[in-house]
């Protein structure tokens, strides 16, 4: 372990070799100062090239000499500068936005040929200023509803932001804002994510094998960065549409040296609802609103040093009244996330970002009636300390390396109930700590002109530390048989995780590619539900002695081509996956078996395998854009103690999903979007058999085998048309009586979409009932589906200046 | 006007509710056990048949369920009794059964019971215990304001210091109707209101969260399953009236009873909830059947609603 370091350094120090120096700096936007992720930074006549990192930072090593040095990014002009490389230089360059009229595509900000060149596989940016032309739900624009347009991400289910990748579950997916981890990114029992699309700069998806510097969880990675705030000058963005209204105010603090971002919304549902419920109802009272409140500040302390310091809070509360029955209860639920983070150059090769993050998520339920009050909830806390390197040796080395820990705390379920002065042993509140740990080394190498590979290797550990008692449960009478205490910080379980990554890209000739990769991951965290649909009751928790780690490894492969001078670019991508010690709760869990217990009792474990072919084409510029996406997928669970351990498909097991986005530059001021989607219908379980119950007088159901069957498939079409007002107004000149054209300071356009245009009944969910009078003797029995959005027409009115 | 678009966009809000069919395979139907001893009377057990789910219920479907040729036999600890078909007293209904005349059988506090089934050449096997009772300390009926002599069953009761108990409750108003109501129940007059004790979604707990404490508690009225009697619907639905009288059935019983009655109790109530998760019930019975095998250890009480 002692020449670990020197060993490190040695082969840093070879991958530097000649007369070098380095072209380095920052790229950001001309007017607000933003720094640009993934501005490419190219030598044509070298052929050799970088792109700059999340914070805008790009290094770029080359033999001494002149040359002329191309900064390029989708939606902005490019930008040409000589470079004369006799020692290190520094280049901060501002690019300014293109007034070209093609309209780009609307989620691309990648380079043109990123598609062939690039050696990460499943990996999407969206550029999120473009995306707002798509239709959207109740109009308002859902960076999670974008993603699941793309192939090998579906969709939860209708009302439901929980995304699955290639067959992973919703916890497999690791959400970070600004680096810190989002437990539940869902508003409204998943109708609109926690992400206010006003403040976010760049959202990075990638869900084929993730490299190394990402951990800890088996399917995706969805990196959201937000913005810094405009450095120049005040500007204010908003909208206000039917159900919620967003206002974001951004600026400098100092010009070009600091700045804030502020951003807010709400939603008004439970104003549009109250003249429904009058004070003298017995209702009165009940409601459900939420909000999103995000802000972030940024120093530049010096040329080397940057300071980012950002948070997150959100709510959700819903309540509920009934005076006639002295009944009440509500829940509140929701995220809060801090992280401040410090940018240093060491010098021109080796940047750092140091972060220290807070993530907090809770839960709770609060009910009580004629006195008795009722309380459940659940939270997870996390501190979390890490460092990124990453080292630009030269033009053919991009290394990462760094470290990440977390000190954990869950509070899976935590149970409270009284009556009148009674308050009923609910037991302490069973806390579970427990460290998370990783380091990671990884190299993007060009290997030779044609092949190029990102190896890596991430080793992650996790600890369950005391204060924790572990209860051993007596099976047949639910006792507590005996108990082993830990106490503060004393280990109980420490899992260890290898996790080799590497893909690999072949230039097969030009504008094609054949990539390949493999990644094999630990997730310490884990989620399980206990009811079918996806809530917020959902509980975290860690790995544990019972528990073990989730392991996953994904082999890939794919050919990818563009066509048309790279106006096209298609894909074919095929993926399997190997999981294990997958978590399902047992049959007949309920909420208060965690008490005096440990949650991990209640679980069972399996495992299972997904694998698929994902199509893709898209065409990138033009005024008629867009992407077609198809996904064949399958998606299969094993538990041995469910449906007597045989094979069954997993709830978001998915044959078939289809997704069509397009788009239409009417004129300058009037965009088209369209969007169709298809797919198969989730699986279900059905009632196969029934018995009557003479001693209780009720029909009992025997259920089919786990997901035996399929709901109809889903599918619909939503337009929206987004009409720009005239940016420019007329103004008579006092003295000269000329009449002029100047740019209105108020920025605004008409949003006007349809959800679900042709009225599909898409099924939400399936209920089984009878009908006719048992005491009459003849009864009958039959299956109601539940649909729930109709045709919906939304308007939003954004606004900016 | 206001009022009319708000509720439109409610509805629009909720889309639509539709019936739909499903094409279910043929599939092997299996034989049920619902078997019950309780201190003081014998032993019943009823053997059904199930049937397709979506087959509908009628009075030939009813009578074909009952199976009348199966072989029961119940061991209590010493001896093993045969269980003949006859008819059983189901908490005051008469049913279709296996029972047993012997007084050898009538069921004892502190007993283990062990029972097997044959059914052609498929057998089943199940156990239950009678546990000694706990008496309630008191009862009382509180009426609530809002709902002039309508009102809860209040009790108080002391559980012992010893973790593991597990109780069910159960009412029975046994005083008669004395109006009749709206069609179809406008010939109710005089009749018993519950023609046995019924209990409440929620009957069933351990004492996780009340062992050895003495508490004050409420319990609602229930109903007879899926039969709604003329009070089951409206203002009076779930509420004891002022003026009833009613016979208070209080049980232990055992742990896997308990989880037994929570799941089937939860099934009742979750059916049309998004939140439910389909799972078949925590039977007891093992082997080729489904169904349960219960104890009760039983204590009446008396009150009069005033």
């Amino acid at each position: 372990m002692k020449f670990l370091p020197t060993l490190l350094l040695t082969f840093l120090y070879c991958l530097g070799y000649g007369q070098q120096y380095t072209l380095s700096g920052y790229v950001k936007d001309a007017s607000s100062g933003e720094g640009l992720i993934g501005v490419s930074v190219f030598v044509e006549e070298l052929g050799q090239g970088t792109t700059t990192n999340v914070y805008g930072f790009y290094s770029l090593t080359l033999n001494q000499g002149s040359y002329k040095v191309k900064y390029s990014y989708v939606g902005y002009k490019d930008f040409f500068e000589d470079a004369i490389l006799n020692t290190n230089v520094r280049k901060n360059i501002d690019l300014s936005e293109s007034d070209d009229l093609l309209q780009e595509v609307v989620v691309e900000a990648e380079q043109s040929d990123e598609n062939t060149k690039g050696t990460q596989m499943g990996k999407i940016d969206l550029n999120i200023d473009k995306i707002k032309t798509i239709p959207a739900f109740m109009g308002e624009v859902d960076v999670l509803k974008t993603i699941q347009f793309l192939p090998g991400v579906q969709s939860g289910g209708e009302g439901n932001t929980g995304f699955y990748v290639r067959g992973g579950g919703p916890d497999q997916n690791l959400i970070l804002l600004d680096e810190a981890t989002v437990y539940n990114a869902s508003h409204l029992f998943g109708f609109f994510s926690v992400f206010n699309a006003d403040a976010i700069k760049n959202v990075s998806l990638t869900k084929g094998g993730m490299p190394a510097n990402y951990g800890g969880r088996l399917a995706s990675v969805l990196d959201i960065t937000m913005k810094d705030g405009n450095y120049k000058s005040f500007h204010a963005d908003g909208g206000i549409g039917l159900i919620a209204s967003r206002l974001t105010l951004q600026g400098p603090i100092k010009e070009d040296t600091a700045s804030f971002i502020l951003s807010g919304r709400r939603t008004y549902i439970d104003v549009l609802t109250r003249p429904l419920i009058p004070d003298t109802s017995a209702f009165s009272g009940s409601g459900y609103f939420f909000y999103d409140l995000t802000a972030k500040l940024n120093w530049r302390l010096s040329d080397k040093d940057r300071l980012f310091l950002s948070g997150y809070f959100g709510r959700d509360v819903f309540t509920f009244n009934n005076a006639d029955l002295d009944f009440t209860f509500n829940v509140p639920w929701g995220n809060s996330t801090a992280s401040l983070r410090w940018n240093h150059l060491f010098n021109d090769r080796l940047f750092v970002n140091t972060s220290a993050v807070f993530t907090d998520y809770n839960f709770a339920f609060e009910g009580g009636s004629s006195g008795f009050t009722f309380r459940l909830s659940s939270g997870i806390r996390d501190g979390n300390l890490k460092q990124d390197f990453t080292y630009y040796p030269n033009s053919l080395h991009n290394v990462k390396f760094g470290w990440n820990y977390t000190l954990h705390r869950f509070i899976p379920s935590s149970l409270g109930a009284s009556s009148g002065d009674v308050e009923f042993d609910t037991g302490e509140d069973v806390k579970i700590f427990g460290n998370e740990a990783a380091i990671y080394l990884l190299d993007e190498w060009d290997v030779s002109e044609n092949f190029k590979i990102n190896a890596g290797f991430r080793l992650s550990m996790y600890q369950h530390v005391g204060p924790f008692t572990r209860y051993y449960k007596n099976p047949n009478s639910g006792v507590t048989d005996s108990t082993t205490v830990y106490g503060d910080f004393e280990s109980v379980k420490t899992y260890y995780g290898p996790e080799p990554r590497f893909s690999a890209r072949y230039l097969l000739k030009d504008n094609s590619s054949f990539k390949f990769g493999i990644a094999h991951n630990y997730q310490y965290i884990h989620l399980a539900s206990i009811s079918s649909v996806s809530l917020p009751t959902d509980l975290w928790f860690p790995s544990t002695e019972l528990v073990k780690p989730q392991i996953g490894t994904q082999y890939s492969m794919g050919y990818f081509k563009n066509f048309f001078d790279n106006k096209y670019e298609g894909s074919v991508e095929v993926y399997y996956k190997d999981l294990q010690n997958l978590i399902e709760y047992k049959e007949n869990s309920f909420p208060e078996d965690n008490l005096s217990n440990n949650v991990d009792n209640q679980l069972t474990f399996g495992r299972g395998y997904s694998y698929g072919a994902e199509f893709f084409l898209k065409k990138r510029v033009g005024d008629f854009n867009g992407w077609v996406g198809y996904t064949w997928s399958k998606t299969m669970r094993q538990f041995d103690e469910i449906d007597d351990g045989g094979w069954f498909p997993a709830k978001y097991d998915r044959r078939h999903d289809l997704s069509v986005v397009l788009q239409y530059q009417l004129s300058e001021r009037v965009n088209i979007g369209g969007v169709f989607i298809y797919a198969t219908g989730n699986s279900l379980t059905l009632p196969e058999r029934r018995w009557f119950s003479l001693e209780e007088n009720r029909l009992i159901t025997v259920w089919s085998d786990r997901n035996a069957y399929r709901l109809d498939p889903y599918h619909r079409m939503d337009l929206s048309v987004t009409v720009d007002a005239k940016s420019t107004k007329k103004q008579v000149d006092k003295d000269s009586g000329k009449v002029n054209m100047v740019k209105k300071k108020v920025i605004s356009s008409w949003n006007f979409s349809v959800y679900n245009l042709y009225n599909r009944a898409n099924p939400y969910f399936i209920f089984f009932d009878y009908s006719g009078d048992p005491l009459q003797g003849s009864v009958e029995f039959g299956a109601n589906q539940v649909s729930l959005f109709p045709i919906l027409p939304s308007i939003t009115w954004n606004f900016k200046f | 006007m206001k009022k009319f678009f708000y509720i439109l966009c409610v509805l629009l809000l909720i889309n639509c509710q539709k019936e739909i069919e499903f094409d279910l395979p043929d599939v092997e139907q299996t034989f049920v056990l619902e078997a019950v001893v309780e201190s003081g009377l014998p032993p019943r057990v009823i053997v059904t048949n199930t049937q397709g789910y979506f087959d509908p219920l009628d009075s030939n479907s009813f009578l074909n369920m009952f199976v009348d040729n199966a072989m029961v036999e119940l061991h209590d600890g010493d001896t093993t009794f045969e269980l003949v078909y006859s008819f059983v007293n189901s908490n005051g209904v008469i049913l279709p059964g296996y029972t047993s005349f012997d007084p050898e059988i009538i069921g004892q506090y502190g007993k283990n019971y062990t029972l097997h089934v044959q059914v052609g050449d498929k057998e089943a096997h199940a156990k239950a215990q009678i546990p000694h009772p706990v008496i309630l300390d008191s009862l009382w009926f509180f009426a609530y304001e809002a709902y002039d002599s309508l009102g809860f069953i209040w009790a108080k009761f002391t559980d012992p210091d010893t973790v593991g108990n597990c109780y069910r409750w159960f009412a029975q108003r046994i005083n008669s109707y004395t109006y009749n109501y709206d069609p179809p129940f406008d010939n109710v007059k005089g009749t018993m209101k519950d023609n046995r004790p019924l209990a409440p979604i929620g009957s069933s707990t351990d004492d996780k969260l009340f062992n050895g404490l003495s508490f004050d508690f409420a319990v609602p009225r229930g109903e007879d399953g899926i039969l709604e009697g003329p009070d089951d619907q409206g203002p009076e639905r779930g509420f004891y009236k002022r003026g009833d009288t009613v016979l208070v059935k209080s049980t232990t019983t055992t742990y896997p009873t308990y989880l037994y009655v929570r799941a089937m109790e939860n099934q009742a109530v979750s059916n049309g909830s998004i939140f439910s998760s389909p799972g078949n019930l925590p039977y007891n019975v093992e082997g080729d059947g489904l169904g349960v095998f219960i104890g009760y250890g039983v204590s009446y009480d008396t009150l009069i609603c005033e």
